[in-house]
């Protein structure tokens, strides 16, 4: 349908009539026109309307707001969600309320219920509990729970907390934040944003006893098909004169979403637990082999203990991408009494410090200062026991997500294996390359005395780490589509190409390669020194990657709690 | 609260960037809330307004009045109004989002024309319009003044229509035009026009409130018109709600009696329930005999309608029927509404004359609470309906007719001769002229039809054929404007004044409170650009702004019964809150108590507009779908809306962000979990669905709430349309969208789509 255009190459001076039309298109007239009959002040208008929405009265001791939703009444319309962004004057993409929606029944019968959810405003908000800045508040009257913005470092760990995806953080302010009931609007008198909002006043305001909502906690009466109330103790009341069907699903509810990477947390873990490893093996190689301090140790502990450091102090600096406010990392110990991530971060600034003293230690052995051999031993057991304990907080931290992939056997399981995984290679290379540098060793030596027993029990630890990942398939037999049933059928689909590849690194890395330098044939006999030592820095590059996509999986595929969604999202 | 003295205590540590507890501090200001002023109450403060002012809004025909919240006479915020008789203080989430979809990446700056290469690419305006004139004058000069036409929406104002209607067929030689309305009331329009003698619906919104009986027909009021669905849960009369529609959706959920009858059989269903309701003489014999023509032979007509019959080509039991006949009879006041589960149908015209039959026979007309009631869908679609120029010369007139060509010639001061004497194509004879080489040059208006029109893969190719293809939208990137050879930048609702009618007939206006992107013009300045370009500039002089246009509406209404006369100015319908139509000079108007007080409905005397005074029943057999579900398609494919946030094709949801992530974001087809079963479909997988006449690929969602041997797709995705059966009712022509035969399957690695 082209026809060629003669283009005219210069326009013609517009004329005055189209100038005269842009003109009047962007002078605003609405003002002049309209605006003298809303010279109004005084109250709000639209109070009339959910005046009964509100209770009259704050709370008294033992009570605290809650919001209410008549299920009944929710139409699905979503208008709550929309007035909530507006009236607070959310980010763009910003959402502090979601509708979901949950559907069911027979043919006969069918049901389709909508769900509109905010803060559930809990009794025990695993937010606050889990911040590592106290950026959370528990409002002692009104039991509102509060976000400080200015206090929030950007850590994201309450969303991990969470188990209603509640908490919503801004990439572009670097933190969190979340709903408050608006509490500004309620402090006078006005009805939140969501409550002046819904065409149905289905959600409304209301005091609850705080006992009586904990009572109703360990009944589990809260929502079908939400995550069970017993952690948190969430407020919020959702009532209906219908009881939903038995088999009521999320629209969502076979949706399998893949979570975040969070590469600087992968990295994070990764390193630093590797560089407990290392710290660990070098540990257990004084115990079972007597001879090791005397014979290697001295000519290349520096460079073992050097490098295990340094790969710690690499992970705690790869930590610091995650944050959204990196300035303000240092409030990340405010929350110790409460939070496994103020203690993560405590545990690993003294293993970064006894460590560094071990390995200050060791130098000063290396250039001839005697240091008694108590001190050391002393030292050395001391960032063995901190990092291991630092550890342990890493476990924690996520096992007390209470989701139900990062539950502690396994968790605890992968993130101690991974120390060992990474350990011992680490520990052979760094023999080997003592091997290549000082005269008193060989590689010959170094592979007949320490390196076939360490790869040994490298083999046993890396077989046993991929079983145990492994295991995590057998939920896809399960009938029920548990968090860990998706988190499994993201590792078949949607993150396959991830899962292979961690599958393939870690067989090469940790069962190959292991075997061929374990073999019976001694490769140190039959191979020359340098592709022994080639061979073994390319195990430790395999195992790390294949951690590393381990890791990766660890938070990707795994599937958070969440209220009803809606379908296809 | 509380916080006052932490709040104190954080000030005094203001200034110190660096501490170890910041409870105030910019990102907390960013959240602080401010008195609005303007009985607004609490407002962001950064959104803190210097002054306000109320326009409706510009989505569904519901007709919500907005509070805009203006600093320095920009639009920043806004709020639902409060005492608008329409939407009591609420609006649904596409009016709460109304401002940031006019700010978007997409939007139109600079008008575009498509090169040698096939590009679109920026010109001026003044290249714009000669290319405009020039390539539509050849076409008429080369193939006849009517091959040439036009489609246009009922998103523009009224002003705006008549300018175009009148522009183009008074002023360019141009016959035929119509309205995307035509895909969503022209059934309406025409059900009305043959009942009561003029279109026009006689409700008012506070009949919601006022009946006993809602009955529902083909209408998801919870979802497609949210705030009339409040103003149902505001009756305070605990009425009974009989919703007639074969999804379990939303609002049947939320009816005291759900009818899931098979599609389709809604016609036989509403003949079974006059059966019964002649059968037990629960009728009102005297309104019938004082108001109506034509019931014997409408009597004998349902008498094939025996509720066992209609029972077994419903599937709604008659148990069940009886129930809906008995409360229809014991309800006091009883309203019908329906909406596009009726007007999209190929028997549409005869299913919403059944329910005005009901409603007739029942004396449930022109009382509180009553009527027989389309609900429409867009903003000014009744706007459209009443003077857009189209099917019906200005102000619901006809074309046909010499008096009122002459009459409307007389008010405008033109030559009647300038006047068609026919009316014009409706939508799809427009697409089929295109087909028959009789439509050379197509002008789009604010519709994206590539979208929307059914059977999308053959339309596709009709607009393909155009030798010359105009497309005038908010938006440079919707699915007709990349098929366009120009495109003509367009201002929205918000950065133009105006007025829309909503489906209460009530007047409400819009008004200028954002800047338009770029060059883009209000649609009402392009007409006038374009007049003054092709030459007839003269006649539209005077049309020299929406106000002066009004006031020639106003004339035109004149002894319509949509007469308009009464009616001083804009400020007037400022004033008092909006103003339904019939408001003539003659009428004595004292302004109720308050705009909440302020609404009105028709036939409250009982006298329509047929000569006679008299509505009319009509009937018409039932007719089977023409292509029903069969062994190789055996799925009935129904559509319609999805979420309260998505609106028509996405052209302007699509660009909040809110909107977007309230609605699923990517097509889905709801399936019956039996029928999951037989196709070994789980939810959340992707399927194929497909039609003879193309495929697409959606997500599963398994639901009870589609009955088994039927599936639902929302209407928003662009693909929808690539298997809907372009048929439709012969009296109103509009598209029949719910009803064609469809399979759906599993994907498989080597399907393409």
């Amino acid at each position: 349908m082209q026809e060629s255009m003669t283009q005219t190459a210069n326009e013609a001076t517009p004329d005055s009539f189209l100038s005269d039309l842009l003109d009047q298109q962007q002078s605003l007239t609405a003002v002049d026109r309209f605006a003298q009959t809303y010279e109004t002040d005084g109250a709000p208008a639209g109070a009339k309307y959910y005046r009964d929405l509100i209770p009259i009265s704050a709370p008294k001791a033992g009570q605290q707001y809650a919001f209410e939703v008549d299920l009944d009444a929710c139409s699905g319309c979503k208008a709550c969600v929309a007035a909530c962004h507006s009236l607070n004057g959310l980010g763009e993409t910003e959402l502090w309320r979601n509708v979901g929606q949950l559907v069911g029944g027979t043919v006969e019968l069918p049901v389709v219920q909508h769900v509109t959810t905010a803060c559930h405003h809990c009794i025990e908000p695993a937010c606050m509990v889990g911040c590592p800045v106290e950026a959370y508040e528990k409002d002692p009257i009104t039991g509102i729970v509060r976000h400080l913005d200015d206090q929030c470092i950007g850590c994201e760990y309450c969303l991990l907390m969470c188990p209603y995806d509640v908490p919503v953080y801004s990439k572009s302010k670097g933190i969190v934040r979340k709903c408050d009931m608006c509490h500004q609007r309620l402090a006078v008198g006005e009805a939140p944003a969501c409550v002046q909002g819904c065409p149905n006043q289905a959600i409304r305001i209301r005091l609850v006893d705080k006992d009586a909502v904990l009572d109703e906690s360990e009944a589990n009466q809260f929502l079908p098909a939400a995550p069970e109330p017993g952690n948190t103790v969430p407020t919020t009341i959702y009532k209906s004169s219908r009881p939903l069907p038995r088999n009521a699903l999320p629209a969502d509810y076979f949706a399998v979403q893949q979570a975040q990477g969070h590469l600087p947390l992968v990295f994070m873990l990764v390193l630093t637990q590797m560089s407990v490893g290392a710290f660990l093996v070098e540990q257990m190689m004084y115990s079972y082999f007597s001879l090791f301090l005397e014979d290697v140790a001295a000519s290349v502990r520096p460079l073992h203990l050097g490098a295990a450091l340094f790969l710690g102090l690499l992970g705690l600096a790869a930590s610091v991408f995650h944050l959204g406010r990196p300035l303000y990392a240092f409030r990340a110990l405010l929350g110790l009494r409460t939070s496994w991530l103020s203690r993560e971060i405590l545990a690993f600034g003294v293993f970064a410090a006894a460590s560094t003293a071990y390995v200050g230690c060791a130098l000063l052995d290396f250039f001839g200062l005697s240091i008694s051999q108590g001190w050391q031993a002393g030292l050395g057991m001391g960032a063995s026991a901190t990092g291991l304990s630092a550890v342990c907080c890493s476990i924690m931290v996520y096992v007390a997500t209470r989701r139900p992939c990062w539950q502690f056997p396994a968790t605890s399981a992968k993130f101690l294996l991974t120390a060992l995984t990474l350990g011992i290679p680490t520990t052979l290379l760094i023999l080997l390359v003592g091997a290549a540098t000082t005269s008193e060793l060989t590689v010959h030596f170094v592979m007949t005395e320490y390196g076939r027993a360490l790869c040994q029990v490298l083999l046993l630890v890396a077989f046993a780490k991929l079983l145990l990942e492994l295991s995590a398939f057998l939920y896809l037999k399960g009938r029920q589509h548990t968090p860990q049933k998706r988190g499994a059928l993201l590792m078949t689909v949607e993150l396959g190409m991830t899962t292979l590849r961690r599958f393939f690194f870690g067989v090469v890395g940790g069962i190959v390669l292991p075997l061929m330098l374990a073999g019976k044939g001694n490769v140190a006999d039959s191979y020359h020194p340098l592709f022994v030592g080639g061979m073994t820095l390319l195990m430790l590059v395999l195992l790390m990657i294949g951690e590393l996509h381990e890791r990766y999986l660890f938070f990707a595929a795994s599937v958070a709690p969440k209220m009803p969604g809606v379908p296809a999202s | 609260m509380s916080t006052n003295s932490r709040e104190q205590s954080s000030l005094s540590r203001r200034g110190t960037t660096i501490s170890w507890r910041a409870t105030d501090g910019p990102l907390t200001q960013e959240l602080v809330l401010k008195p609005g002023k303007f009985g607004l109450g609490q407002v962001p403060a950064a959104l803190q307004p210097d002054a306000m002012t109320q326009m409706v809004c510009g989505f569904c025909s519901t007709g919500c009045s907005l509070n805009i919240h203006l600093r320095c006479g920009k639009a920043v915020n806004l709020t639902p109004s409060v005492d608008y008789p329409v939407n009591l203080g609420m609006a649904c989430p596409k009016g709460w989002e109304a401002l940031s979809v006019l700010d978007s990446a997409d939007r139109g700056t600079t008008p575009l024309l498509r090169d040698g290469r096939g590009k679109l690419r920026p010109v001026g305006w003044h290249e714009a319009m000669e290319t405009f004139c020039r390539r539509f004058q050849k076409i008429q000069a080369l193939h006849g003044m009517e091959s040439i036409a036009f489609l246009s929406t009922g998103q523009i104002t009224t002003e705006e229509m008549a300018l175009l209607g009148a522009l183009t067929k008074f002023g360019m030689g141009m016959v035929d035009g119509d309205g995307n309305t035509r895909q969503c009331m022209a059934t309406s329009v025409v059900a009305y026009k043959q009942a009561f003698g003029f279109d026009a619906p006689p409700y008012t919104y506070q009949d919601f409130e006022e009946s006993d009986v809602i009955v529902l027909v083909g209408s998801n009021l919870c979802i497609a018109h949210p705030i009339m669905w409040q103003r149902v849960l505001n009756n305070p009369h605990g009425p009974e709600i009989i919703v007639v529609d074969p999804r379990r959706t939303e609002t049947a959920m939320a009816a005291t009696q759900h009818l899931a009858l098979r599609p389709k059989s809604d016609l036989a269903l509403l003949y079974g329930l006059a059966n019964i309701l002649i059968r037990e003489d629960w009728i009102d014999r005297q309104y019938i005999e004082s108001h109506t023509s034509g019931f014997n032979e409408f009597r004998g007509h349902v008498a094939e309608f025996a509720p066992d019959h209609v029972a077994s080509v419903s599937g709604v039991d008659v148990k069940q029927l009886y129930k809906v006949a008995t409360t229809i009879h014991e309800g006091r006041r009883v309203s019908f509404w329906w909406t596009m589960g009726v007007n999209q149908s190929y028997e549409g015209v005869r299913t919403a004359q059944a329910i005005i039959n009901l409603a007739l026979m029942t004396g449930n007309i022109g009382r509180p609470g009553t009527g027989a009631n389309s609900i429409t869908g867009q903003c000014n679609a009744m706007g459209s309906r009443l003077f857009s120029n189209t099917t019906n010369l200005l102000g619901g007139r006809d074309f046909a007719n010499a008096k009122d060509r002459r009459n409307v010639a007389d008010i405008l001061s033109i030559d009647a001769s300038c006047i068609p004497d026919r009316p014009s194509w409706s939508y799809n004879e427009i697409i089929e002229g295109i087909l028959r080489d009789k439509i050379k040059g197509l002008w789009i208006i604010g519709t994206n039809t590539a979208h929307s029109w059914i059977n999308q893969n053959t339309c596709h190719d009709i607009l393909d054929r155009l030798d010359f293809l105009v497309v005038q939208d908010m938006y440079s990137t919707t699915e007709t404007v990349r098929r366009a050879d120009l495109f003509l930048p367009a201002a929205g609702w918000g950065e133009k004044d105006g007025t829309f009618i909503n489906s209460e007939r009530r007047i409400g206006l819009i008004k200028k409170i954002a800047q338009a992107p770029g060059q883009a013009l209000a649609d009402f300045s392009i007409f006038r650009l374009i007049a003054e370009h092709w030459g007839c500039g003269k006649m539209f002089a005077d049309w020299s702004d929406p106000e002066a246009v009004f006031q020639k509406l106003k004339q035109i209404s004149r002894g319509q019964p949509c007469d308009i006369t009464g009616i001083r100015d804009y400020q007037m319908i400022e004033a008092r809150g909006g103003i339904q139509w019939p408001f003539a000079e003659t009428d004595h108007h004292t302004p109720r108590e308050g705009n909440l007080e302020n609404h009105r409905r028709l036939f409250e005397d009982g006298q329509f507009f047929h000569a006679d005074g008299r509505a009319k029943f009509l009937f018409e057999l039932p007719r089977e779908m023409p292509e029903s579900p069969n062994s190789h398609y055996p799925y009935l494919l129904l559509t319609g809306r999805g979420t309260a946030a998505q609106w028509h094709t996405q052209t302007r949801t699509a660009k909040s962000a809110v909107l977007q992530q309230l609605g699923p974001r990517q097509i889905y087809v709801e399936i019956n979990p039996q029928d999951a079963r037989v196709e070994g479909i789980r939810s959340s997988q992707d399927v194929i669905v497909e039609s003879q006449r193309g495929r697409l690929r959606a997500k599963a969602f398994v639901t009870p709430t589609v009955q088994p041997g039927q599936v639902f797709i929302p209407m928003h995705y662009d693909a929808t349309n690539k298997l809907t059966l372009a048929h439709f009712d012969p009296y109103s022509k509009q598209p029949s969208y719910k009803d064609c035969a469809v399979r759906v399957r599993c994907v498989e690695s080597w399907d393409d789509v």
